[in-house]
Formats: structure tokens, sequence, C-alpha cells
């Protein structure tokens, strides 16, 4: 009454309702169902093609775009440090030349100085003071 | 994928063509020639999942041909990753049983009412029972079954797909559909039995 692996045997196949199905053996059949199928589905075919000419499916469409954008933020955040590092690197080490010009075009503490001493402001003697300063305050950083 | 035929359920390995996933995958580009080798392939069980639910010809021919396009229509938002096969029986089985559902209000019979008229018919289970009232009253009695429990049956016993083919289609494995197979087959013998008492000739257990 059962087989090997404890299955019941079949009911009778004459017992059984016709399947409306037909055999796989009926070849003009299926070759009918799949030409009208085929012919029902160019539309869609189409909307892929011309939707999507590159195959993927939207989870990996969704994957490469989020990369994408990521990619691209971490360009731009790079780019800001790289934009800040390299302004901080400038205020913490002016030209001195710039400086010196400044100072005694302005009148600022060397010529000031030298004015209070009675010597008269010279534009070389700022120069080396102010780059021997500079180098100072580099070191000591 | 073929009745009885073990290895043409194996065509995702590759070994009856290009893998249900490289077909999905062209198909989403929109190629005609793997659609088509994906019809071919599933045409005729996704027609033998539409007749678990539906009886007529055309209504199953219908159901198969909306389910394919339904799955063109859905192809990008299928993972190609994931095997084809339950994805499609998916769609087969929910167009089915919406067709089957606005069709229910126009069933013929009942189980009762087929025992009832098949009972009535005489004292001798030969004389009662004739053949097609019996495969009336079985064809019933197959539709009570619970919705897998009747695919696996139908799909196997009706249609002629071996456990295995079932299993791949259905997405489950091969011991989950012998097991519906199991409770299936005695289910139905158990309701066929009242009317084929005393009668070795027709009692079902005897006859294979």
């Amino acid at each position: 009454m059962t087989t090997r692996d404890d299955l019941p045997d079949p009911l009778p196949r004459e017992w059984l309702p016709e399947s409306p199905v037909p055999p796989e053996e009926d070849a003009e059949y299926w070759e009918g169902r799949v030409r009208t199928l085929m012919a029902e589905a160019t539309p869609a075919l189409a909307a892929h093609r011309t939707a999507s000419p590159r195959s993927v499916s939207w989870l990996d469409a969704l994957g490469a775009r989020w990369r994408m954008a990521t990619a691209g933020a971490f360009a731009l955040a790079a780019s800001a440090v790289a934009a800040l590092v390299l302004s901080g690197e400038h205020r913490g080490a002016p030209d001195p030349r710039a400086m010196v010009l400044g100072a005694v075009v302005g009148k600022g503490e060397p010529a000031a100085l030298w004015e209070g001493a009675g010597v008269a402001a010279d534009p070389t003697l700022a120069i080396l003071a102010l780059e021997n300063a500079a180098q100072r305050t580099g070191g000591e950083r | 994928m073929g009745p009885s035929q073990e290895t043409k359920g194996d065509v995702e390995d590759g070994a009856g063509g290009p893998p249900d996933g490289v077909l999905a995958r062209r198909v989403q580009e929109g190629d005609r020639e793997a659609f088509e080798l994906l019809a071919r392939r599933y045409l005729r069980p996704v027609h033998a999942v539409a007749a678990s639910f539906l009886r007529e010809r055309a209504d199953v021919e219908d159901a198969a041909q909306e389910t394919f396009l339904r799955a063109l229509e859905s192809m990008r938002t299928f993972d190609a990753r994931r095997p084809f096969a339950p994805w499609l029986y998916q769609i087969a089985r929910n167009v089915a049983r919406n067709r089957l559902k606005w069709q229910s209000r126009h069933r013929a019979a009942s189980v009762t009412a087929v025992e009832e008229s098949v009972a009535d018919q005489g004292s001798s289970p030969a004389s009662r029972v004739e053949r097609a009232e019996l495969r009336k009253l079985l064809a019933v009695a197959i539709d009570d079954l619970p919705e897998q429990r009747r695919t696996a049956f139908r799909l196997a016993d009706v249609e002629g797909y071996t456990p295995t083919e079932v299993a791949r289609l259905m997405g489950l494995t091969a011991g989950a559909v012998r097991a519906h197979l199991y409770h299936a087959r005695r289910r139905l013998r158990a309701r066929l039995a009242p009317l084929l008492t005393g009668n070795d000739e027709e009692d079902p257990r005897k006859t294979r």
C-alpha cells in the first residue's frame, strides 16, 4: 500500500480529473501558446529596452547610486578639509615680507621702536628683524 | 521543466540552457530571446499551477498568459540572485486565485451535493459509483484540499511532475512536497472509502 518512502500509492489515474493542460508532447499547442505570449509581451519588452539600456535590478541601481553619492560626498569633504589645512598653514606661516611691508607702511612695531630710539626706519633691517622673529616663532611651534 | 523528467528540472543549474537568473537579468534589459526561453521553460508548469485553481482550459490559458505578462512588468523588482521559479509560481498563484474568487459565485457543486447524488444511485458500489460520478466527486474533494496541498497533489498526481520538480517550482523542500502528497492521498482515500466499501475491485487501496 505504501511506497518505500511511506507515501501512499497514488489514486488510479483514471479516477483523477482530466487536466485542462495539454501534455508536453503536444508541441503544436505549446508553440502556439509561446507565439501568443510573445506577441502580447512585445510592448513590455520594448519598454524594458528603452527604460534600461544597462541591465541592473533596482537594488543594484540603488546601490550604484548610493556608491556614487558616497564617493562624491567623500571627495567634497576631502576638498573642504584640504582647503582648511592649507589656509591654516598659510595663517601659521605668513609671508614675512608682506608683514614687514605692512608694518613699515602702517608704522607698526619695528618702525615705532626705531623712531622711538631715534633711528630712521629701514625697510631692509625691518625685513631681517621680522624674518628672524618669524623663524623663532616657527621653531617654538 | 517537464513531467517526470528530473533532468529538465535542473535547468537553473545550467544543465538545459542558461540558468534562470542569467535569463532574468537579460529580460530586465528587454532581451526578447531570454524571455522566450523562460516562457518555453515555464509555460507548462505555470499552466499546471493555474489548473490547480481553475477548471476550464480557456481560464487556465488566460491565467498563464497574465502570469507571464505580470512577471514581465515586475521584472525590475526581481532580484536575479533569488530563485526564479518560486517567484513566478507566486505570481501564477495570485493570478489564478483572483480569477477563482471571481468565479466562485458560479461554482456548480459542493462536495455534499455530489456525495448525495452519488449515494442515491443504488445499493451496489459498482452501480452506485459510476466512474464519471467518482471522478466528479474526487475533483470536488481535491478542490477542498488546503491550497498548497492541492497544488502539490495536482502538480504531482494529475500533471505528472516529480516531487523534486514540484518542490523547485513551489519553493519548498522535496520533503515538504512528499508530506503534502502523503496527507492529500490519505484524505482523498478516506473521502472515497464510504462509497467503495464492499467492492474489492474498486478499492483504490488495492488498485495500485
